[in-house]
């Protein structure tokens, strides 16, 4: 017997439903027998009166659900603004974000930060160990990953599609479990609340430009009381004879381009006024950095001004000018292994007079060399203790 | 015959990638579609393409047989304009980064000024331009062996720290006697500007036997040759208004003297010695294997040495004389000549 007649036996029904529907179709002959049974006295009746209606359908009437309204574009304005937002990348790095915030960068984190970052205990490393092996293997997420392509050293080559934990979790899990330890070893620092997934946008003027600042921040940690000023006022006079980075021929604009679709409304990302900001945790959640450090320590600077002012203008109702009482904030920046830390104080709003803000910063840490499995183990290489020292460091400020 | 068609339908495919878009136009000759922001303005993001493989962007038939397959290449939108201030000032140029531009076989840089970044394609050796998008560069210090520049990688860290390197882009003095033109009738250059590698002049500026690239033909119109590999021009002469230029292929042309030029020649002078290496690799480059009836002549063909053509003038063409009509449309066939399809039968 052949395979082909069992293979293609699924077809002959649909040939004979397809015979059903053509003979269907007659043309049905008058044979006389109606006139002969009415002659008999005999009633004959069409079939359709005896047969329909067979029985009553009843139908049920849904109204459909309203349409959705189209998202409202914002309406093109005449005055252009440069909107910031996270994917802004600072060309010439930290120098044209100082000229862009009006601020003075101080390398080193200040001495109040150093003080509190003591040396981790043996226990406290191997906790932290725990938290990035939690975070970058021994977590259960599986998610189809970004596809990778190297065009330069290996044109045309599809690599395999990998399965993992997708960066932004991976960040977000390591910087929670971070946060459970230091809340154990800070006293106090239960006290705080941390926010997650905020956006915070504030307005400024630029000499003759409008720009905007628009951030996502991972997590905003809130406390209940305002960090203390960490230069006074007769230091913070002493900035204005500070001189700014040139950048010739760049404007310090360069790499945004100005938009006129935008929104002016201010908003800081955490609704209440009571909750004052402590540390911001930004991350970088590109799989690839396409920014080299100088890039991402100018976009940290940015951050931390974005969310100070947008603080500093919802507490103090402040459009432009000098603040009354500075405001301080720290950030964490993080790209995979990469943390950058820094502290700023924002003393003005006025981004193009005399007296200016200050960011006290260093080169990024790695936390760790390499965390990946070796021969089916879990291997963490490379750990650097600074960085949880600092952040200790950080978290004890109050 | 099939060759003449094939031709013209290539150029009407090409004609039908000739770009242009808001400020900065760009031509390209490449079998690509590109998509370009929905507003329009220039970029220096890589452009998303699709691919056609050989075949004629309207018709859709193969035109270009050898083509299809390989790596997708991105665009880069390259800004080929170069002008600066007429008012006797220079426009510097801040040079970010030297990139690989996968559709060219220059490297491009990445400019800036004010608020543009723009690539240039990439200049002489050391110079690149603003941080619009990228240019085709010279890089002719990587010519002699021994002056310990080979690759992007060496020039880069020969670049001054803070990153002040830009070409700066002499203006057009049509005003100011002194200095560029005269009005005597002919053509006398009063003052020449000395030429700095990666600067871009207008060639009537420029010195006798001076090397350039990234040449226009038309004043405003963009940079139009020498924007391969390694390749320059050479000032030779002025006759009359027109400044001539020898080309790569040792072809002659004279130009309006305001057109743009680019001092020095174009980056990643190696590349024709690079050899493919492979049959695959040339697939990876996007190219169909060929019958491999073609051979390339040897000696024995003989030696072909044919004169150079005449110097071929650019310019303003006089302004053509309207079309007049002289019949009435009623004169003509009752009926169609051409038939609206193809079709034979």
């Amino acid at each position: 017997m052949r395979v082909t007649e069992l293979r293609f036996a699924q077809n002959i029904g649909s040939h004979f439903k397809a015979l059903w529907l053509i003979q269907g179709k007659k043309r049905v002959s008058d044979t006389g027998a109606a006139a002969i049974l009415r002659a008999k006295g005999v009633p004959v009746v069409h079939p359709q009166e005896v047969l329909s209606p067979a029985y009553d359908r009843p139908f049920e009437k849904v109204d459909l659900l309203p349409r959705l309204e189209p998202v409202k574009e914002l309406e093109e304005k005449q005055t252009l603004c440069h909107v910031f937002t996270n994917k802004f990348s600072p060309v010439m790095g930290v120098s044209q974000v100082q000229l862009i915030t009006n601020s003075v960068v101080r390398s080193g984190l200040p001495e109040t930060v150093l003080e509190r970052a003591v040396e981790n205990t043996a226990e406290e490393d191997e906790k932290v160990k725990e938290a990035i092996l939690h975070a970058y293997l021994l977590d259960s997420k599986q998610i189809k990953l970004t596809r990778v392509l190297d065009v330069i050293n290996r044109p045309g080559w599809i690599y395999k599609r990998e399965y993992g934990i997708p960066v932004a979790r991976r960040h977000k899990t390591l910087t929670y479990q971070l946060l459970l330890l230091l809340d154990h070893l800070v006293p106090g620092a239960a006290e705080r609340q941390l926010v997650e997934d905020t956006i915070t946008t504030a307005n400024f003027n630029h000499s003759d430009r409008l720009i905007q600042t628009k951030h996502r921040a991972a997590f905003i940690l809130s406390s209940p009381n305002p960090l203390p000023q960490l230069l006074d006022n007769e230091e913070v006079k002493s900035l204005e004879e500070e001189t700014m980075p040139d950048i010739y021929p760049l404007s310090p604009f360069i790499n945004c381009r100005a938009i006129g679709n935008y929104s002016l409304e201010d908003s800081y990302g955490v609704g209440s006024g009571h909750l004052h900001p402590h540390t911001i945790f930004i991350h970088h959640n590109q799989s690839r950095m396409p920014h080299s450090e100088e890039h991402f320590n100018g976009m940290t600077l940015l951050y931390a001004f974005s969310h100070a002012a947008a603080y500093a203008k919802q507490i103090a109702k402040i459009e432009n000018g000098n603040l009354e009482k500075p405001v301080v904030v720290q950030v964490v920046h993080m790209h995979k292994q990469h943390f950058h830390m820094g502290v700023f104080q924002l003393n003005t709003l006025n981004l193009t007079g005399l007296s200016k803000n200050i960011f006290w910063t260093q080169p990024w840490e790695p936390l760790f060399g390499k965390c990946c499995f070796q021969a089916a183990k879990p291997v963490l290489e490379g750990y650097n203790p600074k960085v949880f020292s600092l952040l200790k460091g950080l978290h004890a400020q109050c | 015959m099939v060759s003449v068609m094939a031709v013209g339908s290539l150029c009407r495919g090409l004609g039908a990638l000739t770009l242009r878009s808001g400020g900065p136009s760009l031509t390209t000759i490449s079998f690509t579609k590109h998509s370009f922001q929905q507003d329009g303005q220039y970029t220096v993001k890589p452009l998303k393409t699709t691919k056609l493989g050989g075949r004629d962007p309207e018709t859709g038939r193969i035109i270009v047989g050898t083509l299809g397959g390989g790596a997708k290449r991105n665009y880069r939108w390259i800004d080929w304009f170069r002008y600066g201030p007429k008012d006797g000032t220079f426009l510097e140029e801040r040079v970010i980064k030297i990139l690989y531009d996968p559709n060219r076989s220059a490297r491009i840089a990445l400019v800036a000024h004010g608020d543009n970044l723009s690539c240039r394609s990439m200049m002489p050796s050391s110079l690149i331009y603003s941080m619009r998008l990228w240019s085709l560069g010279v890089l002719s210090r990587f010519g002699p062996p021994d002056c310990g520049l080979h690759s992007i990688s060496d020039l880069q860290s020969q670049l001054p720290k803070p990153l002040v390197l830009a070409a700066a882009v002499c203006p057009v003095m049509l005003g100011a006697k002194p200095f560029y033109f005269c009005s005597n009738p002919t053509w006398v250059v009063v003052l020449l500007v000395r030429p700095k590698e990666g600067d871009a002049y207008p060639v009537g500026a420029l010195p006798t036997s001076t090397i350039v690239n990234c040449l226009e033909i038309k004043p405003g119109d963009g940079a139009r040759f020498i924007k391969a590999a390694g390749t320059g021009g050479i000032i030779m002469r002025r006759i009359g208004k027109k400044v001539v230029v020898q080309l790569p292929t040792k072809r002659e042309v004279a130009l309006d003297p305001e057109c743009m030029a680019t001092v020095g020649r174009v980056s990643n002078v190696d590349h024709g010695k690079k050899h493919v290496g492979s049959a695959q690799r040339r697939r990876w480059l996007g190219r169909r294997p060929a019958s491999g009836l073609w051979q390339r002549k040897t000696g024995y063909n003989g030696r072909k040495i044919r004169p150079l053509p005449p110097i071929k003038s650019y310019g303003v063409r006089p302004e053509e004389l309207p079309v007049m009509r002289f019949t009435i449309g009623s004169e003509g066939p009752s009926r169609r000549i051409i038939p609206s399809t193809d079709r034979v039968t």
